[in-house]
C-alpha cells in the first residue's frame, strides 16, 4: 500500500488523489453496515441463533477497530481523529459551513466524535446483548447465566433502547454525508469505497499504512478473544 | 375597573372547575385496591416464574443439568402457575390505568386465555416429571416446551416491549 495513488480519474490537472482510508477501515465500515441490518432483521424474525452469531461478529469487528485505532494506519488512529473541544469548536465555526472540500485527510474534528459515539454505542450494544434475557426465558445471551432474571431483562430493555440510539446516530451520519455531498460538494461515500479522495494543494500530508499482516494478526486476536469468551465462559 | 377585577375572578373559578372535574374523572377510572393488588401480585408471581425458569435454562445449557438444583425450581414454577389465574380479575387490564402489559384481549378471549394457561401448567407438570426421570434429553425437550408455552401466550396477550 503506497500513498502515491495518482489515477486518471482526476477532474483537473491540479487535482491528485490522496489515499486516506486503508482496506481494513473500509472493510470494517461496510461489514458493519451489513451486520447492523442483519442484526435488526434476525431480531425481528426472532432468529436468535443467528442474532447471537451476528453479535459475536460485530463484537469481533469492534475489538479489531479499537486495536486498529491504536496500531493501525494514520487516519485510523484515535490520536489522529479524536480532538479536544477547542479544535471541534474551531472546525464548527470556520470549516463546517464553508462551501468547499475539507482539507482534512481523515475524520474531521467533529466527525471524529461521531465515530467515537457510534463505536461506543455498538460496543455497549454487544456487551448488553451478552447478558440479555428474553421474556419467555427461552433465549439469552451467553453470559446471562451470570446475572439475575431481572438484570437480564433490564439488559434486554437497554439493548432495545441503544438500538434506537444507534439508529439516530446512523441517521445523523447519513445527514452529514448528504450535507457534505450537496452543500460542501465532497463525496465521502466514494472515499470510503475507493479509499482515496481528491486532494488539492501541496504538500500532500503523510499517511502511513502498515503492512496488511498486522491487520490480519489483530483481527485474529479479536476473533480469538470473542471465541474464548463465548466457548469457555459462555453458556 | 370593575371588569378588570372580575375577569381574573371568572378565570379563577373556571380553572378550579377544570381542575376539580379532572381530579374527579381520574378518581372515577382509578383502580380499586383489589385490582391494584392483583396486578402487583401477578407481576411478582410472573417474575418469580421467569427467574426460576431462567435458572433452569442456565443449567440445561451446560448440557449436564444438576437435578438437585433444577428440581425445586420446576416445583416452584408448577406451584406458582396454578396461582396465576387468580391474578387476572376483570378490570385489571389496560383500562385499570395501572402499569401493565396485559392486553384487553385476555378478557375478550377468556376461553382461549384459560386454555393457553392450562397448557402452561401442563408443560410445567411435564418438566417436573422429566426432571424426575433424570434423562437430560427429556428434560431439555420439556424445558423447550415450557418456554414455548410462555411464548405462545406472551405473543398474543402481552404487550411487546
Amino acid at each position: 500500500m503506497t500513498t502515491d495513488n495518482r489515477k486518471s480519474l482526476d477532474v483537473s490537472p491540479a487535482a491528485t488523489r490522496l489515499k486516506i482510508w486503508d482496506m481494513p477501515v473500509r472493510l470494517f465500515h461496510w461489514s458493519i453496515v451489513a451486520l447492523i441490518a442483519m442484526a435488526w432483521w434476525s431480531a425481528e424474525q426472532r432468529q436468535l441463533d443467528w442474532h447471537r452469531y451476528i453479535g459475536y461478529t460485530v463484537l469481533t469487528l469492534i475489538l479489531f477497530r479499537l486495536l486498529w485505532g491504536c496500531f493501525g494506519s494514520t487516519t485510523a488512529r484515535f490520536t489522529h481523529f479524536v480532538s479536544g473541544p477547542k479544535r471541534v469548536i474551531d472546525y464548527f465555526r470556520n470549516d463546517l459551513f464553508a462551501r468547499k472540500i475539507s482539507a482534512h485527510h481523515g475524520h474531521n474534528p467533529l466527525g471524529g466524535w461521531s465515530v467515537i459515539a457510534m463505536l461506543g454505542a455498538m460496543l455497549l450494544q454487544t456487551l448488553l446483548g451478552l447478558f440479555a434475557v428474553d421474556i419467555d426465558g427461552i433465549e439469552s445471551g451467553p453470559l446471562a447465566y451470570l446475572v439475575s432474571f431481572d438484570t437480564g431483562r433490564t439488559a434486554a430493555e437497554i439493548h432495545h433502547l441503544i438500538f434506537n440510539l444507534l439508529l439516530a446516530l446512523i441517521a445523523l451520519h447519513i445527514v452529514a454525508i448528504l450535507f457534505y455531498r450537496f452543500y460542501k460538494n465532497e463525496n465521502l461515500v466514494s472515499a470510503m469505497i475507493l479509499g482515496s479522495k481528491h486532494w488539492h494543494g501541496e504538500p500532500k500530508p503523510m499517511v502511513h499504512f502498515p503492512p496488511a499482516l498486522r491487520a490480519v494478526v489483530l483481527f485474529a486476536l479479536s476473533a480469538a478473544a470473542v471465541f474464548v469468551m463465548v466457548k469457555f465462559f459462555g453458556r | 375597573m370593575n371588569l378588570s377585577v372580575r375577569r381574573p375572578a371568572v378565570k379563577k373559578i373556571a380553572s378550579r372547575i377544570v381542575i376539580a372535574s379532572t381530579l374527579l374523572s381520574f378518581g372515577a377510572i382509578a383502580a380499586t385496591p383489589e385490582i391494584t393488588d392483583a396486578i402487583k401480585s401477578r407481576r411478582a408471581n410472573y417474575k418469580e416464574i421467569g427467574g426460576a425458569f431462567k435458572s433452569i435454562n442456565d443449567e440445561v445449557k451446560t448440557g449436564s443439568p444438576l437435578i438437585d438444583t433444577i428440581q425445586p425450581l420446576a416445583q416452584e414454577i408448577l406451584k406458582r402457575s396454578s396461582m396465576q389465574m387468580n391474578f387476572f380479575p376483570a378490570g385489571s387490564g389496560p383500562e385499570s390505568g395501572e402499569k401493565t402489559r396485559a392486553k384487553a384481549a385476555i378478557w375478550a378471549e377468556q376461553d382461549n386465555f384459560r386454555k393457553l394457561h392450562q397448557e402452561f401448567t401442563q408443560a410445567a407438570e411435564q418438566l417436573n416429571s422429566a426432571i424426575s426421570s433424570g434423562n437430560v434429553a427429556t428434560i431439555t425437550s420439556a424445558q423447550k416446551s415450557l418456554g414455548m408455552a410462555c411464548k405462545s401466550c406472551h405473543d398474543r396477550y402481552r404487550e411487546a416491549d
